[in-house]
């Protein structure tokens, strides 16, 4: 073929490749041709990829990134989120309340009321500088992600939404057996036996005036330790709001796929 | 022959032409869908996606029948028909089942029905022609280009056939046709099939097709029901080749207890190598036109030629 076409030597040398590499080095005359056969015959085969996503729910990592959680009770309105995000799409109000003296003749104290906390998820870039930057673990990576809207000004959820989606928030991952006690749980041992020591009639009031950062605990870890909790958590456990609907990977099985 | 008997076996060749493509097409949705790793339609009618073409066929109904402004009017609303109606013709003379099993016996059966599968192919030029679009133009000279090439080797594989069985006649053919007849006509069976192939523009033969190259050659202005038609004709025809490839190679109805399932017989060998004409299409990527070409003239038909040398020694020999 190459010799054919003197003039166009490059194209017809690229076309008369292919000719010549079977009985060369392919072994045998259409073992490609076979092989490609095989492949397809083989995949037919074999269980298909598609995920059944309406369906069935999808199987989604634990870290996945589906959208930002708050845990109200944790947030002391430090605006350190608000300022971090990159693009700007968080919305903090707060007012300053203050809280007579917890002993007679202390003096009173101010501490800051959160009063609207929002994402707006439209502009949101799920980059989890605000989660990383919280010191008071008040933001968490949810892996929820059905929550489009039809219209733009919707996707900007306000606090209890936010707080909703802890809910949906996942169980950290278990210590290794020998590992440190993680340092919550230490903070929060440590306030418990403060508090037992203590061993005043008043001790639940004087439990409620500690700033939320002591006790602030990972959501889930309360019901793995034994240690008396600490007011916040207690308020948490015995919230009156729904159990989330479903957690992602756990009805996400069988059914629906050929 | 009274009326009562053609009507039925008018109305049997109207069925199987109406519903065989339709389940060519379905299956090939989901045999192609499962050879990438995919699952395919899972909606239309609920089980499976059962009813994908019958929601397609809606829509296509629905669709404006648009004829553009420089196009051959007449020309370009008959191509469709041209393209399709063949295909029923050919029906009629492929003998599903021993006994009379047959719309019409013919006693040129294979030139019948050769000729006729020919004048389909008419349809996409006619196409082509009256467009007047320079993709459709491309995509009718290219399918000009692969039926001068691809008639000859198919009509040499089809000779080979007839010169073995003595007769022009399907049924005929079938009547004195033989197990040994495999190994004896696999060349041809495979210089016919690829040949078929090609004539019907499916993959690895599409690139008078070439939705990425030409758009989608001949029927880039077609719309609505008139481009159904063409995919219709498309389907047909795989139907059509695979049933004559079972019947001059593979023996049609012959197979155990052939009195009685013979039919089963026949469409168990049509519907196979209907699912070989999807798998070939999935395994393969297309051919470059020259390559469409240098394949019919070095390849298909040298080994056509060697095949009806053969048929003549040995039915000289024997």
């Amino acid at each position: 073929m190459s010799h054919a076409h003197p003039g166009r030597s490059e194209g017809a040398h690229f076309a008369g490749a292919p000719a010549e590499r079977p009985g060369s080095k392919r072994g045998v005359f259409g073992s490609g041709l076979a092989k490609g056969l095989a492949v397809t015959l083989r995949t037919m085969t074999r269980r298909s990829v598609t995920e059944h996503y309406p369906d069935v729910q999808p199987e989604l990592p634990p870290r996945s990134r589906g959208v930002i959680g708050l845990f109200e009770e944790n947030c002391t309105v430090c605006m350190l989120c608000a300022r971090e995000c990159p693009d700007w799409c968080i919305y903090i109000d707060s007012h300053k309340e203050t809280v007579p003296p917890a002993a007679p003749g202390g003096r009173e104290r101010s501490r800051n009321v959160l009063d609207r906390f929002a994402i707006d998820f439209a502009l949101c870039m799920y980059c989890g500088i605000c989660i990383e930057v919280c010191p008071f673990d008040a933001l968490f990576w949810s892996p929820e992600f059905e929550y489009a809207e039809t219209d733009i000004r919707e996707l900007t959820h306000e606090r209890d939404k936010l707080r909703e989606w802890m809910w949906t928030v996942p169980e950290p991952a278990p210590l290794d057996e020998a590992a440190e006690e993680a340092k919550e749980l230490a903070a929060a041992r440590k306030a418990a036996d403060k508090a037992a020591q203590a061993a005043g009639t008043d001790m639940l009031a004087a439990h409620r005036e500690q700033p939320a950062q002591e006790t602030a605990e990972a959501p889930g870890t309360t019901e793995r330790n034994g240690t008396t909790e600490p007011s916040e958590t207690t308020r948490r456990n015995e919230a009156t709001e729904p159990k989330p609907k479903r957690r992602p990977g756990q009805d996400a099985q069988g059914g629906g796929t050929e | 022959m009274d009326a009562l008997d053609v009507t039925v076996r008018i109305l049997a060749v109207l069925v199987a032409f109406l519903l065989l493509p339709l389940l060519v097409g379905q299956t090939e949705h989901k045999v192609m869908a499962h050879m990438q790793g995919r699952v395919g339609p899972m909606y239309a009618g609920g089980f499976h996606g059962w009813a994908q073409l019958v929601a397609d066929g809606v829509k296509f109904a629905q669709k404006e029948d648009i004829v553009p402004d420089g196009a051959d009017r007449r020309v370009f609303q008959l191509a469709p028909a041209l393209a399709l109606i063949p295909y029923l013709l050919v029906l009629v003379a492929i003998p599903v089942a021993p006994g009379g099993g047959v719309a019409q016996a013919l006693d040129a059966g294979i030139f019948f029905v050769l000729a006729v599968m020919g004048v389909g192919i008419l349809g996409s030029l006619m196409g082509g022609w009256a467009s007047a679009n320079k993709f459709s133009l491309l995509g009718g000279l290219r399918t000009a280009a692969q039926l001068m090439a691809y008639e000859l080797p198919m009509l040499l594989a089809a000779a080979s056939v007839a010169m073995a069985a003595g007769t022009l006649s399907l049924p005929g053919i079938l009547g004195v046709w033989e197990w040994w007849w495999l190994p004896w006509q696999l060349v041809g069976a495979v210089v016919f099939f690829t040949a078929g192939l090609a004539e019907l523009q499916r993959p690895p033969f599409d690139a008078p097709i070439a939705d990425s190259e030409i758009i989608f050659g001949a029927y880039t202005e077609y719309t609505g029901l008139r481009f159904a038609l063409f995919l219709l004709a498309e389907y047909a025809g795989i139907v059509v080749l695979s049933a004559l490839t079972a019947v001059l190679f593979l023996g049609g109805w012959h197979g155990p207890a052939a009195d009685g399932l013979g039919w089963l017989w026949m469409l168990l060998k049509t519907g196979l190598l209907a699912f070989g004409v999807i798998w070939l299409r999935v395994s393969y990527p297309r051919l470059r036109e020259d390559q469409i070409q240098r394949l019919a003239w070095t390849a298909l038909v040298p080994l056509a030629l060697f095949q009806i040398a053969l048929t003549g020694v040995v039915k000289v020999v024997m």
